[in-house]
């Protein structure tokens, strides 16, 4: 998908495991392993304030897009 | 009793019928081939809509009508286990698209095969081309085959917005 997910990177930014971020935004594991890898074909925009907010970050900061063509 | 329940009966009732039906004729074609197949033909050649007057017209008869009874007890098979499978299992799956998908091609395909098999047989046993079965039948069943394709179109796009919903985080 031309759509990344980089959240990954962020959370070793952070220092923070994936566990704990869900926790925090209340989200299950699950749901946050979608996300990270890249399955997930939407996001809310609740979880994306969540998840800012907890790793005080932008939007921009997780997700990033990639010409494919 | 739902009504899911009903349904789901009806449906069982009807299929176990059907065979009890497929297997009595299945008896009446072996008593007529390895028996006595005069009796079955002064049965048969006082029937309304065809009536047989030779062994192999008869025989002709009751083969197809094994055949035609096979491709509907299969209809009602496959029918059977789509209402078990939506009752108690997930909605929107492959198998319930694809049984939606194959009972109504199966429904047409049996329907356009048993008034093509009137017409020849009428042609052949009595000498003359008449169509004499109920249109309005023929064309509600054949509109039940297409609104179940047309079901399995809309199931279709319900699972994948289902799984849009899914990999919704």
């Amino acid at each position: 998908m031309a759509i990344i997910i980089n959240l990954d990177a962020v959370l070793d930014k952070r220092g923070m495991k994936s566990n704990e971020l869900a926790e925090a935004i209340n989200i299950t594991t699950a749901n946050l392993s979608i996300l990270k890898t890249g399955k997930a074909k939407a996001v809310r925009f609740s979880t994306l304030e969540a998840i800012c907010k907890v790793l005080e970050c932008q939007p921009g900061d997780i997700l990033e897009y990639i010409d494919e063509d | 009793m739902r009504s899911s329940e009903w349904t789901k009966n009806i449906f069982s009732v009807t299929y176990y019928l059907l065979v009890i039906g497929w297997i009595l004729l299945l008896g009446i074609l072996l008593y007529a081939i390895f028996i006595n197949s005069d009796e079955i033909l002064e049965v048969m050649g006082d029937a309304e809509e065809f009536q047989i007057k030779s062994e192999n017209a008869l025989y002709t008869c009751l083969t197809y009508g094994l055949l035609s009874g096979a491709l509907w007890i299969y209809i009602l098979y496959v029918f059977k286990n789509l209402i078990q499978n939506l009752i108690y299992g997930p909605l929107f799956t492959k198998l319930q698209i694809a049984s939606f998908n194959l009972i109504g091609q199966l429904i047409i395909f049996t329907s356009i095969l048993d008034a093509l098999s009137i017409v020849i047989v009428k042609a052949i046993l009595n000498s003359r081309l008449e169509i004499e079965f109920d249109l309005f039948d023929f064309w509600f069943v054949i509109a039940i085959g297409t609104f179940l394709i047309f079901l399995s179109q809309i199931f279709n796009k319900a699972r994948m917005l289902k799984q849009e919903n899914d990999l919704t985080v």
